[in-house]
């Protein structure tokens, strides 16, 4: 059950976060900037680094801010003394999901209407902004359920939060987004990478619907969330629950 | 309210505590006194579902409350935010909460963040959310570390009453005799993970110290036993005449631990 208060609570958890604010909020327009100023008059290049950029939203935020601050909360017992306090694990997580989301969406709402409106590009069509949101959505997903496993089995600070930095470096490398690797065809197999080539030349249709990203998302989403079960599962054995 | 049956608790090779039988009814309090590493917060992680045991625990209800040994909260926001956040409530319109924080005077610490927090007042922050739940059964493990003296007196005299009121059953894990001597109906004694004695203090006074005792040098482990009412008397000329410090006891905790633990 969502509870209003425990909600505003991880709303202003993450807000309270300067690493959350600064890679989720101000990472993406200041980098795309940086590296629009130089195509400013290519449409499709402006297109490709604004979704470029919008792709590291949610990777930015989850990986490098939320990872920080939930395997700090997790170290330090505050998860388990929340759970004390009758918000079981799952319903934390919950919370904690839908709080992150919401500033993945409120974050990418910002960042278009800046980088649109400083370039001068059209508006993405209603059904690809559609498209675009599910795809913030399904990614903050899966960062979050492999940030949770991560904290889950590491427990510490220093190495989920090494890990997950890892993680996001070779990510953003294998996707093409940062430095200029040839890692071959292993980057078109993310979805970041399957994003940005199919969109970018479709921002204002109206009828493109892009189903093999969805289905990769989808699939990579079903086998995080039996892992998840699992985990959640294990940990739980053997215990009274109250 | 608590029944417990063969727990035993393991960490790795070590058997960390193993209890045969205990059971605590509705409205008892309960003191639990051991050394460090005894076994006591295994008891309590046990109870909690905290660590993996063999046996069994049954609680019978779900409305339990814990106050841990050490407090963390998030320092992301004010103590406000978090008591708000975790007890899903506001406090300017929760009577019962801005009660509760009036009570332990924790008003002027609502604007801080917990980082900025003295030990003590840690401990009357996670109190107010733990009581503020009005737990059926609750768990105090070292509730008054870091509290002055005063503190400790004050939130003890208003625990005896909170509980009295409310039937509150309390499993209590403290280093303090004076806690239990004012809270505990009955005392657990655990010593290296096994339960060396539980029953009313009074009766283990009995049956270990015996009438009456004479601690001398405010030392419990320089005490004589008086067995017979008539003894004390003359125990007590010889202490004067030998210009010894003394204190006369039907019911010292500590005296009775030390008996026990050390087999005196």
């Amino acid at each position: 059950m969502i509870k209003k208060r425990k909600l505003v609570f991880e709303f202003q958890n993450l807000l309270g976060n300067m690493i959350t604010l600064f890679f989720g909020f101000m990472f993406a327009p200041m980098m795309a900037f940086v590296f629009g100023s130089s195509y400013s008059n290519v449409p499709q290049a402006l297109n490709q680094v604004y979704l470029t950029f919008f792709c590291t939203i949610p990777l930015s935020m989850v990986l490098v801010g939320f990872s920080s601050l939930f395997s700090q909360e997790v170290e330090q017992g505050f998860t388990l003394r929340a759970e004390l306090f009758g918000y079981s694990r799952m319903s934390q997580v919950i919370h904690k999901f839908i709080a992150l989301t919401g500033f993945v969406l409120l974050s990418s709402i910002i960042y278009s209407w800046i980088f649109l409106s400083h370039f001068n590009l059209l508006i993405p069509s209603q059904s690809i902004m559609i498209q675009m949101g599910i795809f913030q959505i399904l990614n903050a997903a899966i960062y979050f359920m492999v940030v949770f496993l991560l904290t889950t089995f590491l427990k510490k600070f220093s190495r989920v939060y090494g890990i997950s930095m890892i993680s996001y470096f070779v990510i953003m490398i294998v996707s093409g987004i940062m430095g200029n690797l040839n890692v071959g065809k292993l980057g078109n197999y993310l979805p970041i990478k399957l994003f940005i080539t199919d969109y970018t030349n479709r921002l204002n249709d109206t009828d493109y619907i892009s189903g093999k990203i969805g289905l990769y998302l989808f699939i990579l989403l079903g086998i995080l969330s039996v892992i998840m079960k699992v985990v959640v599962g294990n940990n739980n054995g053997n215990k009274h629950q109250y | 309210m608590l029944e417990i049956k063969n727990l035993s608790v393991t960490y790795g090779s070590k058997v960390a505590l193993t209890v045969p039988n205990l059971n605590i009814n509705k409205g008892e309090i309960i003191g639990v006194m051991g050394e460090s590493g005894s076994g006591k917060s295994t008891l309590v992680n046990s109870c909690l579902g905290l660590v993996r045991f063999k046996g069994q625990v049954t609680l019978e209800t779900d409305n339990v409350g814990v106050l841990m040994q050490e407090q963390h909260y998030v320092d992301t926001m004010t103590n406000q935010k978090i008591i708000e956040g975790l007890l899903n409530t506001r406090i300017k319109r929760d009577d019962k909460l801005a009660e509760l924080i009036n009570f332990f005077d924790f008003g002027s610490q609502l604007s801080l963040h917990f980082k900025n927090l003295s030990g003590g007042q840690k401990q009357r922050m996670s109190l107010i959310m733990v009581l503020y739940q009005e737990p059926e059964l609750l768990f105090l493990d070292e509730m008054t570390t870091g509290l002055d003296f005063e503190s400790r007196q004050a939130l003890i005299n208003h625990l005896k009453v909170y509980f009295k009121q409310h039937q509150t059953t309390v499993i209590m894990v403290t280093h303090y005799a004076q806690e239990i001597e004012q809270l505990a109906d009955k005392l657990l004694i655990i010593h290296d993970g096994q339960v060396m004695a539980f029953d009313k203090p009074k009766n283990l006074f009995n049956q270990y110290i015996g009438y009456s005792a004479f601690i001398v040098g405010n030392n419990a482990g320089n005490s004589i036993s008086i067995h017979q009412p008539e003894e004390e008397y003359s125990v007590a000329r010889q202490l004067i005449d030998n210009g010894d410090d003394f204190r006369r006891t039907q019911g010292d905790i500590e005296l009775v631990y030390t008996a026990i633990t050390k087999g005196q």
